[in-house]
């Protein structure tokens, strides 16, 4: 006996919701792929500006470091909710410590930072 | 017996694919889309940390910039969007070759950004021709003293440009660089 039975319904749906989980996974990748990509973005400009900051800093010399507190920069407003800070420490009497640091608001205003830092010392230059 | 199908089921055998086929078409278009956009930020953002970074490693180990220089016949003079630098040439070991220089120039043309290398004989850099950047919309070297030979940090304001669609996609960087091996005496 030969019956030719097709799909049963059980199994179309079974098989349809695969294929709809795998397009909503896709659609998802895709969403995310903007957001990842100025999360990039922004890490790379923090970077930027936090770079600037110390190379300016070395080359003032240590006599010439700040006091603690924060700074400007021109690309700061590229940054959504930017601050950037300087923090100098005595690493001993002759070194001091220098954190640059820049945060900003990420993707769904999650804070985000990045902070660089470097040791200078009395005598020597850049 | 063999049956065919009943027109209901033809009906919604077709209504599932046309819904499956307007999914799927969608998501290519969107794909499409953020393919193409991506695409466009790599192209501005990618290539402006590119420079910005090869800005860094020429400026930084430079001892002096040069008002201009002849690179075999073409004359490149420092101004706002060209930059010539001289280094100090070290051999593969990492010693220094006395009395030895690299040259290096970066120069924009048609909206490219350019950076040619004349290496000494010997010098563990190696001469050639780089495209940094096809996509700059503007760019501004600015030096700290308007005399050549007083230089002492060299500053760079890049801002690239691509466009997906009509809309512009851009990239702002700037980047300031003091030579490491300045040797004249200010």
């Amino acid at each position: 006996m030969t019956v030719r039975r097709g799909f049963s319904l059980i199994e179309v749906m079974v098989a349809l919701g695969i294929i709809g989980v795998m397009l909503v996974a896709v659609g998802v990748l895709l969403s995310r792929l903007p957001v990842d990509s100025r999360e990039v973005r922004d890490q790379d400009l923090a970077l930027t500006i936090a770079r600037s900051e110390l190379e300016t800093l070395r080359a003032g010399g240590y006599e010439a470091l700040p006091i603690s507190g924060p700074f400007t920069h021109a690309l700061l407003s590229e940054l959504t909710g930017a601050s950037a800070s300087v923090a100098i420490a005595d690493f001993d009497t002759e070194t001091k410590q220098v954190d640059v640091s820049v945060s900003w608001q990420g993707a769904g205003a999650v804070p985000r930072s990045v902070s660089l830092t470097t040791l200078m010392t009395q005598t020597g230059g850049l | 017996m063999k049956r065919g199908f009943s027109l209901i089921e033809t009906i919604a055998v077709i209504g599932v694919t046309v819904m499956a086929l307007i999914a799927l078409t969608n998501l290519f278009l969107i794909f499409n889309t953020t393919y193409g956009y991506q695409q466009a930020v790599v192209a501005t953002a990618g290539s402006a940390g590119a420079a910005m970074n090869a800005l860094g490693a020429a400026v930084l180990p430079a001892d002096r910039v040069l008002a201009s220089r002849d690179f075999s016949g073409t004359a490149y003079a420092s101004a706002t969007t060209t930059l010539v630098l001289e280094l100090p040439a070290a051999d593969s070991s990492g010693n220094m070759l006395p009395g030895a220089y690299d040259y290096i120039v970066f120069y924009l043309s048609d909206g490219t950004l350019y950076r040619l290398i004349e290496a000494a004989p010997g010098s563990v850099r190696v001469s050639n021709t780089k495209q940094l950047s096809s996509a700059i919309g503007s760019l501004a070297f600015t030096y700290d003293d308007s005399d050549f030979a007083r230089i002492t940090k060299v500053s760079a304001d890049l801002t690239t440009r691509a466009f997906y669609k009509q809309q512009a996609v851009r990239s702002h960087l700037t980047g300031q660089w003091y030579l490491r091996n300045l040797q004249i005496s200010l």
